[in-house]
This record gives structure tokens, sequence and C-alpha cells, in this order.
């Protein structure tokens, strides 16, 4: 089977070459751009199956990149991991508000950018093909009867309990902003905020058990469901 | 004359009275008609000779209180409009002198204290109108009763447009308008940052107080303006410089990081990659350390003055020096550098350290961003008022729109470039934050594709 092919944007030239030579490593398939223009050009014609984005780019920035690749339906299926020399940037958030679905943070491990690779590119990139029933190892998750196991265990979760950890479960591999969670699951809430999604993942997690791995915190942005997170974590 | 009708009823009323009394006496004696007459006549002759009398002293007397009170009358008309300066002359001893005293002493009593008065307004007025601080009061009906001139200045209005209007018709505010009506109505003071677009944005920070009546609800509202825009675009400043000196940090440290990791996990076995690899290590090993060193540059010379070491300076050693430093790159290149520098310049007032540090900047922007081949010409002369030192290349040049900004921290025309030949993007910030703090002046002229030429000045040593 032929490897995916990845694209990846940065200014730097030593970092592309670093990344560059780690993917293919993994066997993908790498190209790369200087700059938003180039990368727009290339992500049309080539349509990658993942851009490697970082936010600053001389001229057109990434966030530009981002917003006119997610608008586009030829291009908005193209998943998008961030690359930023920024903590806790709202630039972020707005990304991923964008529609992007992961960031990571210079300097990063390559094996973590590896990993966030493959965990983005391991949920289907085409979108229609929820399943009733998800099954991540010994978790199982059937939307049908809204009924979570956990090593044969049924957990008792309460109707916005499910509902919350199903939104990330469909959106697996995407971190979610608080804000994207307050409004696809808790908006009809009259009084909620940023740190109601805290508290409404905390007492998930409880009921969760050992399944709560699944569930990564990206401090100060949001949460993700991670489906091969129990196999990362060493 | 009503005094006149006074004294004429007056003297009727006594006339009669007597006859009264006397008629009343004889009847009672027994006295005969004509010793009754007799009597009756001598009386009224007294009382005829009485009458006039009093008359001609009571006319005297009304004439003297009539022209007395007149004097009073027209003084207080004057007092009313504020002209204390008449005062009631007289010299009786009765109460009409004693009221025309205690006149005189009112009016100047009043005087006094309606100068102690203005003079406390007045001094208000000007501590008011001396104030940075932008100073607004309403009254209960949300009137503006205040209006202090800094307040015209940040909202653009007259005080004599905005006396006695409602604050919602003078400043039409979302935040500043419910912010008066809330501290009228709960007295609870209350303090606010607003944004006000009048005349470029500015930041102001609003408090306001109630003043309470003796029964403690709120008869007005008072506020005071401070314009923090300053303060806010200076903590700007400073967080995008902490921003931009992480990224900058954490680029050269994501290669050295990614690559030191890449070459465990394998590519140490490739004697080719692994050569390479560690030719960027080191690359940004160097970045990183050139960087660190601009930054401490960057943060000794902001402490100012206080750091430098001030003495007679003669740039000619200086400018030669630093040239020769450069010959070697320069030769490498194939570039000259040519020096127009006369044997003698006056002296200047300044760090030599740091003048190395501007000559060394500018001498290697020179050469870095010139082409192979090119020239750079370093020129120094007197000037009327100091000396003036010019860096001119024929490298690539500097675009129009972006000459202004060549000397902010970080900026530069082509990060790539600048990082590909080991630029920290803060050269010429150092060199302008010395230049400056040492009184003098930089400046740049390019056209691209020709070259550059960064000018600065200096003044002579004032102790030579
Ligand atoms: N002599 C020059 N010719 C052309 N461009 C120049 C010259 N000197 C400075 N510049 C421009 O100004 C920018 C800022 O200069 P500097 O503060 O010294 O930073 P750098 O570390 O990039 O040299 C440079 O990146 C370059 O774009
Ligand atoms: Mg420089």
């Amino acid at each position: 089977m032929a490897k995916e092919k990845i694209l990846v944007v940065d200014d730097e030239q030593d970092i592309i070459e670093l990344i560059k030579y780690n993917l293919e490593m993994e066997g993908f398939r790498v190209s790369s751009a200087y700059n938003g223009e180039d990368a727009l050009r290339l992500a049309k014609r080539e349509l990658p199956d993942l851009l490697i984005l970082d936010l600053m780019l001389p001229g057109m920035d990434g966030l530009e990149v981002c917003q006119v690749l997610k608008k586009e339906s030829q291009t908005n299926h193209i998943p998008i991991i961030m690359l930023t020399a920024k903590t806790g940037e709202p630039d972020i958030v707005v990304g991923l508000e964008l529609g992007a679905d992961d960031y990571i943070t210079k300097p990063f491990s390559m094996r973590e950018l590896v990993a966030r690779v493959k965990a983005v590119l391991r949920r289907g990139t085409k979108p229609g093909d929820v399943k009733e029933k998800l099954v991540f190892g010994n978790l199982v998750v059937d939307s049908a009867n809204y009924r979570v196991t956990w090593k044969g265990s049924f957990l008792d979760l309460t109707p916005t309990e499910f509902k919350l950890f199903f939104f990330l479960v469909q959106r697996q591999g995407r971190v979610m902003t608080r804000q994207q969670i307050l409004d696809g699951v808790l908006g009809d809430d009259a009084f909620v905020t940023d740190r109601t999604v805290d508290v409404h993942i905390r007492r998930l997690r409880m009921k969760l058990k050992g399944a709560s791995s699944y569930i990564v915190t990206r401090r100060g942005i949001g949460y993700m469901f991670h489906a091969d997170i129990a196999k990362e974590e060493t | 004359m009503p005094n006149l009708k006074i004294v004429w009823k007056l003297f009727l009323t006594q006339t009669s009275l007597i006859i009264i009394s006397l008629l009343t006496i004889g009847l009672y004696a027994g006295l005969s008609f004509k010793e009754h007459y007799l009597i009756a006549c001598v009386v009224m002759l007294a009382v005829l000779l009485a009458v006039l009398i009093s008359l001609g002293i009571g006319f005297m007397a009304a004439r003297r209180m009539g022209k007395t009170l007149t004097q009073m009358t027209q003084a207080a008309r004057k007092m009313v409009r504020g002209d204390f300066s008449e005062l009631i002359r007289t010299d009786s001893k009765d109460e009409i002198g004693d009221l025309a005293r205690s006149f005189n002493a009112m009016s100047i009593e009043l005087q006094n204290k309606i100068e102690t008065l203005t003079k406390e307004i007045d001094e208000k007025q000007a501590i008011l109108s001396g104030m940075i601080e932008g100073v607004i009061a309403i009254d209960r009906n949300q009137r503006i009763i205040l209006f202090n001139s800094a307040s015209e200045g940040m909202f653009g209005v007259s005080s004599y447009r905005a006396l006695g209007r409602f604050h919602w018709e003078v400043i039409r505010h979302s935040r500043l308008n419910p912010l008066f009506q809330e501290v009228l109505e709960t007295g609870v003071p209350k303090m606010e940052e607003l944004i006000l677009r009048y005349g470029g944005e500015r930041i102001l920070r609003v408090q306001a107080a109630a003043i309470p009546t003796k029964k403690g609800n709120p008869w007005a509202v008072v506020a005071v303006f401070h314009d923090i825009t300053q303060i806010r675009n200076l903590e700007k400043i400073r967080k995008e410089f902490v921003a931009n000196v992480s990224h900058e940090l954490r680029t050269p440290l994501t290669s050295i990081k990614g690559f030191v990791e890449t070459l465990r996990n394998g590519a140490v076995n490739d004697p080719e990659k692994s050569l390479r690899f560690l030719e960027i290590i080191e690359k940004h090993t160097e970045r990183l350390n050139r960087l660190i060193t601009d930054l401490l540059n960057l943060s000794q010379i902001e402490r100012g003055k206080i750091e430098m070491d001030l003495k007679p300076v003669n740039l000619v050693d200086v400018t030669s020096r630093v040239i020769s430093n450069f010959k070697e790159t320069a030769d490498q290149k194939g570039q000259k550098i040519k020096a127009n520098i006369p044997p003698v310049l006056p002296h200047v007032l300044a760090d030599e350290e740091r003048m190395e540090t501007v000559m060394e900047n500018l001498l290697d922007n020179a050469v870095k961003y010139t082409p192979n081949n090119g020239e750079i010409t370093v020129s120094a002369f007197e000037k009327d008022d100091g000396v003036q030192v010019e860096v001119a290349d024929t490298g690539i040049g500097i675009p129009t729109n972006s000459l202004p900004r060549i000397f902010e921290r970080f900026y530069r025309v082509d990060k790539a470039r600048s990082r590909e030949l080991g630029g920290t993007g803060l050269g010429l910030s150092i060199v302008k934050h010395i230049i400056e703090t040492h009184g003098g002046k930089v400046r740049a002229e390019s056209e691209v594709g020709k070259g550059s030429r960064f000018i600065f000045n200096l003044p002579k040593s004032p102790l030579l």
C-alpha cells in the first residue's frame, strides 16, 4: 500500500529537512513549501493526506492558509497539524476553530510529531464514515444505544456525559477547544463557561475509570480523544 | 417726601391728646370758664410752641435719616452687583447711626467672605484645569456640572458646550453612560477601562464615585479619567518582545533537539547524514549563542547612561580597528573596504566599547548584505556640532517600505536570508540604542539593488 503524502510548510529550511527526513524514514511521501502562497498551490495540486503547517510564515501566514484550505470543498477534508513557536497563544485556538486538527509547539520531539501524524491519519479523512459501534481495544462506544463498555463492563454515563464523550470520540485525533465543546455539547445550558467544560470532563474521566486516558488534555486549549494513547504512553 | 407725612401725623396726635387731657383735667378740677379759658390759651400756646419746635427738630432729623436710608439703599444695590466700595458716612449717635455703622461692618465682612470664597474657587479651578486627568461631574439629573480642561482634550468637547447638558448628549460611549447612571443609582464607586476612539485609539481608566448628601443619597457623581494608553502600549511592546524572544530561541532549539534525536534514532549510522546533521546542529548552537549575546547587550544598553563608561573617544582609532577586523571576511568575498577618514577628528564623549559595537554591527551588515566583489566605504568627518560617520555599501539595498522599520528589534527584510547569514535581527536596534543614549542620531538611506548607507552623528565631547 502506498504510504500517505504529507506536505510540510515552514520558512526554516533546516526544520523542513528535519521533518522530511523523519517522516520519510517512517515511509511517508513528503513535499515541502517555504511560504503560504506555495503551500496553497501545492496543497491544491497534490491534495496531500496531511498538512504540517507552521503558523509564522513570511507574507501569507499559516492561519490564512488554514482558512483558505478549510473553505474550499476540494481541500477542506485535508487534516492540518499546526506548528508554532508560541505556547498558549490565541493563534492556536483560532487555528483549531478554523478547522485545524492538532498543533505541536516548538521545540518538539520527533517521536511526538510522528505520533500525532499517525493519530490524525488513523481516523478516516473522508467524511461520513461514522459507524454505530466504535471499538478501541477494550473500549466500545455504541452510539445507537448510548452505551459505553470498558473491558466488558458497562459504564454508567448520564446523557450529557455520553454526549460529551461521543462528541470527542467522533472527532478522534482532533483537538477540540473548550468553545467548540461548549457549542457542540453543552450549548443549551444557560450558565456555561470554559470552566464548565473542565468540570464536565473531570466528571466524565472519573466515570471512565481506566479508559479515561483516552481523553488527552491540551493545557490551556482543549481536549481530544486519542485512540492510540494506551500504546504510546511509555 | 414720605418722612414729612410721618412728622405731620405725629404732631396732630400729640396736640389733640394734650387738648383732650387738659379739658378732662379742668372739668374734674371744677375751674371756672374764665380760668379754664386762660389755662387753655396758655397751654395751647405752649403746645403750639412745642409743636413748632418739635416739628423743626423732627423735620431736620427726618431729613438726615432719609439721607442715610437712601445711601444705604444705594449701597445695598451696589452690593448686589458685587461692588463693596461704598460705605455709609454718618456721625450721628442715634439708632440710624448705629444701623449705618452695622451696615458698614456687614459690608466689609461680606466682602472678605466673598473674596476668600472666590479665591478658594479659583484655586480649585486652577488645580482642576491643571490636572492631566480628566474630571467630569454630573448632578442628580445626570447633567454635567463640571468639565475640566483635560476632559476637553480627551473628549474633544469644550466645557462651555458640555456644562448643563446630559452626559450622553456630550459623550456617547456604550460603557461610560451606563457607568455614570449606575454609580448615581447605587452610590458604589466603580473603576473601569474604556477604549475611546476619538482622535486615534486611547485607553482610559475611569474611576467614578458618588458624592452623597447629608442624608446619604447621591447628589452627584465625579469621574476621574486617566489616560493609560502609553502604559498599555509599553506593556504590549514588552509582551511582543518576550513573544519574539521566545520564538527566536525556540527556532534554533527545535533544530538542535530534532537533529540530536534523529541522530540517536539511527541516523548516526549514516556517516554522510551524520556529518550534515551535526553541521546543522553546530550552526544553530552558534545562532543561539549570538542571540543570547545580543539580548544581553540590548538589556545592558537599555539600562541607559548609568552603565556607560563615558570618556573622550577618538573615532579614528575605533573605526580603523574595526575595519581591520573585517578585512579577512571581506577579502574572502572579494570585497574592498575603503576608509575615508581624516587623520584627526574631534573627540566624542562616548563609551569606547559601545562605539566598537556600533561599527561592528554596521560593517557586519554591509559585508553580509553585499554580494561578492562589492565595495564598502567607511567615511568620517567633522560637522559643525559633532562628528558624522557613514558606512556605505554596494549591496542588495533595502526596500523603501522596510526602511523605516529596520531599526526595530527582530525586524528583518528577509527573515530566512538573515538567519542563513547568522543574523539575529537585533544588530541595528542595538546600534540605534547606543547612538541615542550618546545623544546622537542614526539613519539609513538605500536603494534596492544599488546599495545602502548608514549615517550616524555624535556630539563633540564638551571636555575638549
Ligand atoms: N547594509 C545593509 N544592506 C541591506 N540590508 C540591510 C543592511 N543592513 C541591515 N539590513 C536589513 O536590516 C535588517 C536588520 O538588520 P540587523 O538589525 O542588523 O539584523 P540582522 O541580524 O538580520 O543583520 C536585516 O535583516 C536586513 O534585512
Ligand atoms: Mg546585523
